[in-house]
């Protein structure tokens, strides 16, 4: 027997400028590609501010991370900003324990805690 | 009216009569053939009824393959003697029925002289038995040149052109019944063919999808000789090149007492490794070997003595295909197939279908044995990532443990997780590293590697902990220049050993929070916040910046005291975020499972950390998983 597979879904949403890639599901090393391709397909139309909203993620691996170092790492090279929504569950507390938390531009640092985010 | 007028009438009625007869025998001769789907059925009909209509004392009815410069007989009636010799006739210009057949036109002879006049060298046989006249006619459709019928008759016979019509009547009626039974053969053989083309491909597809189970590569080759005998053969054996031998790795058929017999066949007489011929040779040579009879001779060349040949026999071999199994140029074993009881017969169109087969095999032991060397490489490397011991550290228990994941669930593993005690002799303390690199594969190898080596560098210096880090950070920064993503989580301590316990200084760079077990520790701190064995264990939370990504990091470090009998454990993520049917098994169950086992060595504690998630994953790791436990000795 095998344990599920994780799954997760990438909605794409532009406003002003602005593209936010929402990740729903698990994002590890079985899902990393599909993000991946999300990330570069976004970036390759060199949007002023793209937005990972992590906040629908369930779990998120070291993987996970890495591809929003490596997002604000390409961000900063082409002279434009990555933004990510933590939410204030799992994801928040993995990037805080990274120490990442104060090093991202984090749009949902200061949110009231509550279901809703 | 003339006087002659009743003979005339009587005459006329007489034909009328023949006539009627003959109307009537070509509506049942029609209606016979229309129901006969064979040649060898029409051949018959022909041979009988028709000769009966026309009152032909014998008949043969020949079939002609398409072109071929034989016809073969479908059926005779009323030649005396042995007709077998004329089974088979070849075509050759000069004789009745080949000159019928060749030219499309019938051949008439109405009576011995005829024979002897037109044909004298056949004239013998063509008269024997009292025959005198024949009639030879090609059976034909369109183009389509289908063989003869040959009437012969004990009387000479005037074929007047009422009777000639008639006559090639009857064979264009046979020669169509015959065309239909050939095209109605043609699409069932082509039905067949494709059908069993169909389930070849299933067959095909069913191997392969076996080839990549996983199990080990000889459990594989075994379910496919299984798999072999429940269709294509009545036995299958696989035997795989290793070394200079070649060895039988798996030998099927569906009645185990048959499997029985041969192994018991080849306990009593041992295989010489050396012999020649069969799957032996095959393996070796990569030419396949096609046996469409398997003779005795051959039976009696691998038999040792008389009750062996005997023993041989008895299994019945009728027919057999044995094919190399090859992969890039070289024979990495042979495949048997043999057909026995059930008759069946292996030809040489067989090669392609077997050879596929083969072929798949093949294909999946390199590819194991590709990835076992692969592993071996992994395996090397990471070996080399780890301390092959722990150094003895007075008054302290130090046990580290590493597991790489599931082979089958990751592709070929290496580097990521570290863990290291290493001296700062001339300080007399030593420093504990617990790492964890993102990602896997070369690249986080040698940053793995590039960690442990840089740390040893750094204690030797007598550097802090949060220093030492920062050096690990700017080591990690040069490495891999402007790729600044590929970061590593460390918890890294110093630790000086006293008569009274260990004072521990860590900094966690990123790394997942470590605990410390104090046994019979009072109930008190977070026992509140629902944490059940949270009584025994203390969470050390301490922010931190990950490593090899940030050029200034924040790394406070924390002062931690054990006392004896008290345990730090120091892990990677592989533990907590470990992933199994009840979800993830997280700080929480950590805390459970570590104060669970109090009162442990720092190795029983460990293993007992590892089994834990190990169970938690049913056996199967997704992750690499790290584990260093350090323990005042009580």
């Amino acid at each position: 027997m095998t344990e599920p597979r994780a799954v997760l879904e990438v909605d794409r949403m532009s406003h002003e400028g602005q593209v936010v890639l929402a990740l729903r599901g698990e994002l590890d090393n079985d899902t990393l590609g599909v993000a991946q391709d999300q990330v570069a397909a976004a970036e390759a139309d060199a949007p002023p501010v793209l937005v990972l909203d992590l906040t629908g993620l369930e779990y998120v691996g070291s993987c996970g991370v890495r591809l929003v170092l490596l997002a604000q790492h390409g961000a900063t090279a082409a002279n434009r900003r990555l933004a990510v929504r933590l939410g204030h569950g799992q994801t928040r507390r993995m990037f805080d324990i990274l120490g990442l938390t104060t090093r991202l531009e984090v749009l949902d640092r200061d949110d009231p805690e509550g279901p809703a985010t | 009216m003339t006087a002659d007028t009743p003979e005339l009438l009587t005459v006329a009625a007489s034909v009328l009569d023949a006539t009627t007869a003959r109307a009537a025998g070509l509506q049942q001769l029609t209606e016979q053939l229309s129901r006969a789907l064979t040649p060898s059925d029409i051949g018959r009909l022909t041979a009988t009824t028709a000769a009966a209509l026309i009152g032909a004392d014998a008949c043969a009815a020949y079939g002609r393959r398409d072109g071929a410069d034989v016809v073969e007989s479908l059926h005779t009636h009323g030649w005396p003697g042995d007709v077998a010799p004329f089974a088979r006739i070849p075509l050759h210009r000069g004789r009745p029925m080949s000159d019928a057949v060749l030219t499309g036109e019938p051949v008439w002879l109405e009576d011995a002289e005829q024979w002897r006049t037109r044909y004298p060298e056949m004239a013998h046989l063509g008269v024997s038995h009292g025959h005198e006249a024949c009639a030879c006619l090609p059976l034909r459709v369109e183009e389509r040149d289908l063989g003869a019928v040959v009437f012969s008759f004990f009387r000479p016979r005037a074929f007047d052109p009422a009777e000639r019509e008639f006559l090639a009547t009857v064979a264009s009626l046979c020669a169509q019944a015959l065309d239909r039974a050939r095209l109605y053969a043609a699409e069932r053989d082509a039905r067949a063919t494709a059908e069993r083309e169909r389930d070849r491909m299933a067959f095909l597809a069913q191997a392969s999808r076996l080839m990549e189970a996983p199990l080990s590569v000889e459990e594989r080759l075994r379910q496919l000789a299984d798999l072999a005998v429940t269709g294509i053969a009545d036995w299958s054996a696989v035997h795989l090149v290793r070394g200079a031998r070649v060895e039988q790795v798996a030998v099927a058929h569906l009645d185990p007492e048959k499997i029985e017999f041969v192994d018991r066949l080849e306990r009593r007489y041992p295989r010489d490794p050396e012999a020649r011929g069969g799957a032996v040779e095959v393996a070796r040579t990569g030419i396949p070997v096609v046996l469409p009879e398997v003779p005795d001779e051959l039976l009696a060349a691998s038999a040792v003595d008389a009750t062996h040949l005997e023993l041989i026999r008895a299994l019945g071999m009728r027919s057999a295909i044995v094919v190399p199994l090859l992969v890039r140029g070289r024979s990495l074993g042979a495949l048997t197939l043999v057909h026995a009881e059930s008759g069946r017969r292996f030809g040489e169109e067989d090669l392609t279908f077997v050879g596929q087969l083969a072929a798949t095999a093949a294909l999946a032991l390199d590819n194991a044995a590709l990835y076992e060397q692969q592993r071996l490489v992994a395996r090397t490397l990471q070996t080399a990532l780890l301390p092959s011991e722990l150094p003895d550290v007075p008054g302290v228990e130090c046990a580290g443990r590493y597991l790489p994941p599931d082979p089958d669930l990751t592709d070929v593993y290496v580097g990521g997780d570290l863990y290291d005690v290493h001296p700062d002799e001339e300080r007399g303390r030593w420093a504990l590293t617990v790492a964890d690199v993102c990602g896997k594969g070369p690249q986080a190898a040698a940053l793995t590697s590039l960690i442990r080596h840089t740390v040893h560098a750094e204690v030797r210096h007598g550097l802090r902990p949060a220093e030492v880090l920062r050096r690990v950070n700017a080591a990690m920064l040069r490495h891999h220049g402007e790729a600044r993503a590929r970061f590593a989580t460390m918890a890294h301590a110093v630790m000086t050993p006293d008569p009274d316990g260990v004072s521990v200084t860590l900094v966690n760079g990123g790394h997942p929070p470590g605990l410390v077990l104090r046994p019979g520790a009072p109930r008190s701190g977070r026992a509140g916040g629902g944490t059940p064995p949270g009584d025994r264990v203390e969470w050390i939370d301490l922010p931190g910046t990950l490593v090899g990504v940030f050029a200034d990091v924040d790394l406070p470090e924390i002062d931690i005291r054990l006392d004896p009998g008290d345990t730090l454990v120091l892990y990677t993520d592989g533990v907590t975020e470990a992933r199994g049917p009840a979800g993830f098994f997280g700080p929480e169950r950590l805390a459970a499972v570590v104060a669970g086992l109090a009162g442990r060595s720092a190795d029983g504690l460990a293993d007992g950390v590892l089994a834990a998630v190990s169970d938690f994953q049913r056996g199967r790791l997704r992750d690499d998983v790290a584990v260093l436990v350090v323990r005042a000795q009580p």
